[in-house]
């Protein structure tokens, strides 16, 4: 995978254009785990998966890399998820980057705040890869690489 | 006794006197002041006293007498002979009231009327004192229990929060463990041999089981708190089973058990809330597979009935049955059959409870058929898509349930015809509503909602939508969404009549061609 700074410069910013360029998936959660099994199943796409393990490295690693999607925890340390959309949908940098929460918490008020706060989709830990790769799908164009 | 006589006659106090000359102490007073000020300094048995005293005339003078001695037994004497006095010295305190004119006419009448109205009036004041106490002992275990129900729901709700943050704490370690368990057995990161794979699949499905019992946990303890929420609407009973089998499958195959779907190709699409029917079947099968018999054979069978206006979906095992006694209680909480459980998964026994709340949630019904020596088949129902038909179940599930309240019905329309867009603006009116309420999409761009509440507020649903609409348009990666507005088709009190009178102004809505938003009632957007 290439390193962070380089893909953020050649970042295209115009969704048209998504056929032409490789789809770059940021994923935020605290367990590193999380990140090699999202990397590992992704591994066949042609898509960069980018990590952050907190949530406010989750928004100054959003806005620095511009990713075309944004896979990510709710309960994390220093940066609660549902704050770190909010303040990912009040940056005008990252206001319009879609956000995939994926969380063990199924509290109903919990889901409900996330998607007021502007997230696009939920899923439930454990989730079905083939359910998560569909979601991204609605978001990324994945292609076998 | 020692006993207070306020009485400003002399004539009738001697009378009185010599009718108590026997056993008490008897202590005179002539006027009300002087009597009030004996009674605070002397505890006195009980008090007699006339009501025409210099200083204090009828009701008031029980009054005053009540002020300094709440508690001391009280019998008035007096020469009016009216109704209305009586009632009115008793209802302030006095205990009995004797007629002077009847009473004092004679030293031996005085005695046996004195005496016995004394004897009665402590009685009373004791049975008084003794209610009095009683209702003070009500009123202090009333407000322990009250505070002990608020400690209880507080305890309530930070055990809820408990459960909520340990089934996250689980899930995290869960999803890692399920995911690697299934990367290394599909050889993602390296080859593995047969009994690795096996291994791994019993891993993958072990873990599975744990996290049904994670969401059976939950699930018990907000349905027994009545907090689920629940979202029906139109969805592909296909898609759910295309879901769900594929792990199901594997699940058996683990446990070498033969698991097989019946069903059509084409299903009719169903009214329901996806997750809670995946989580009824998933439950069912799971309960047949520990169940099953040696070997285990697993029938999912799914049969539309057009007439009903249903499909049924169920789950035959070959198990050693249920005798018919225990089939009712098997949907009781931690219960399970006596029957040996085939393989080491015991579970906690709520799986089929839970089945049945979530079945009544998707408006179906639960059914049993077990033969002792032959298997089990459980089973239920869930309502087709057709919205007048689920409006009917909808209406008598309320009604069954004895919920209270006022039914609404309110159509929703929003300027698009862009099935995505108007999919974000369903998102956002489900969110508005409350536990019980239902929506119904009509068509692109149009919904009916029917609401049920002790009372129903439009302006503040719409508040909340607008706030809702304000915050999604301004988050929105795909813009802003459209204007939405909301009109009150009716409202009718919920009995067991409401059914006609709201399905008529349903269908009405149903058969109305998309009406464009009333250009006179300002959108949410701009209010």
């Amino acid at each position: 995978m290439m390193p962070t700074l380089q893909r953020a410069s050649t970042k295209r910013r115009n969704r048209a254009t998504l056929g032409t360029h490789t789809p770059e998936i940021l994923c935020v959660d605290d367990d590193p785990a999380i990140h090699t099994a999202l990397q590992l199943r992704l591994r066949d796409y042609d898509v960069n998966v980018s990590q952050a393990f907190y949530g406010m490295q989750g928004v100054s690693e959003a806005v620095r890399s511009q990713p075309d999607v944004i896979v990510m925890d709710l309960a994390m340390p220093n940066g609660d998820g549902l704050y770190v959309i909010e303040c990912l949908r009040n940056n005008p940098a990252t206001c319009s980057i879609p956000i995939v929460v994926l969380s063990g918490m199924r509290d109903p008020s919990r889901k409900r705040q996330a998607f007021d706060n502007g997230a696009e989709a939920f899923l439930m830990k454990p989730v079905a890869f083939a359910d998560l790769v569909e979601e991204l799908s609605h978001y990324v164009e994945l292609t076998k690489g | 006794m020692r006993i207070l006589l306020i009485e400003d006659n002399d004539d009738h106090a001697i009378l009185c006197r010599m009718a108590l000359s026997e056993g008490h102490d008897v202590v005179t007073a002539v006027t009300l002041g002087e009597g009030l000020s004996l009674l605070a300094a002397v505890d006195f048995d009980a008090v007699l006293s006339d009501l025409t005293l210099p200083d204090g005339e009828g009701a008031t003078a029980v009054e005053r007498v009540r002020e300094v001695a709440p508690s001391t037994p009280l019998v008035v004497l007096t020469n009016h002979n009216s109704q209305e006095l009586e009632d009115s010295v008793i209802r302030h305190g006095a205990q009995d009231f004797l007629l002077k004119s009847q009473v004092l006419v004679s030293a031996k009448t005085a005695r046996s009327a004195i005496n016995r109205a004394l004897h009665h009036a402590i009685h009373r004041q004791q049975s008084l004192d003794e209610q009095a106490r009683l209702v003070g002992e009500l009123r202090d275990s009333q407000l322990q229990l009250q505070k002990q129900n608020d400690q209880l729901s507080e305890l309530c709700k930070t055990a809820q929060k408990f459960v909520d943050n340990v089934s996250h704490e689980f899930r995290t370690p869960l999803t890692i463990i399920r995911e690697y368990a299934s990367l290394i057995r599909e050889g993602v990161v390296g080859d593995v041999n047969a009994q690795q794979a096996e291994m791994l699949n019993v891993l993958e499905d072990r873990s599975d089981d744990l996290n049904t019992m994670i969401d059976d946990m939950l699930d018990v303890s907000r349905l027994e708190s009545g907090i689920v929420s629940v979202r029906r609407k139109e969805c592909s009973l296909r898609d759910v089973l295309d879901r769900l089998m594929p792990p199901l499958l594997r699940k058996a195959e683990v446990r070498k058990i033969d698991l097989d779907l019946e069903a059509d190709e084409e299903l009719p699409l169903i009214w329901a809330d996806a997750e809670k029917l995946s989580r009824t079947l998933i439950n069912l099968v799971v309960n047949a597979i520990k169940f099953c018999g040696q070997p285990g054979v697993v029938r999912v069978g799914v049969e539309h009935d057009p007439v009903a206006a249903e499909v049924s979906i169920t789950v035959k095992d070959n198990g050693p049955g249920i005798p018919a006694d225990q089939c009712e209680m098997i949907y009781e909480r931690f219960r399970q059959p006596v029957a040996a459980v085939r393989q080491s998964t015991k579970g906690f026994g709520l799986g089929l409870g839970i089945a049945k709340d979530l079945v009544d949630l998707n408006l179906g019904k639960m059914f049993l058929h077990s033969v002792v020596g032959e298997g089990s088949t459980f089973g239920f129902t869930v309502p087709i898509a057709d919205p007048r038909g689920v409006l009917d179940r909808y209406l008598q599930r309320l009604v069954d349930a004895e919920t209270q309240g006022m039914t609404r019905l309110v159509e929703l329309t929003a300027d698009t015809t862009d099935t995505a867009t108007s999919g974000d603006i369903e998102k956002l009116i489900e969110m508005q509503l409350f536990r019980d309420d239902q929506l119904f999409a009509i068509s692109d761009g149009r919904w009916a909602a029917v609401m049920i509440a002790p009372s129903f507020e439009q302006s503040q649903f719409e508040e909340r939508l607008m706030k809702g609409h304000a915050r999604q348009s301004r988050n929105r990666p795909r813009g802003p969404l459209p204007e939405v507005s909301v009109r009150e088709v009716g409202c009718w009190q919920l009995t067991a009549d409401t059914g006609s009178p709201l399905a008529k102004a349903f269908d009405a809505l149903l058969s109305q061609p998309s009406a464009k938003p009333d250009p006179s009632r300002e959108g949410l957007a701009h209010a």
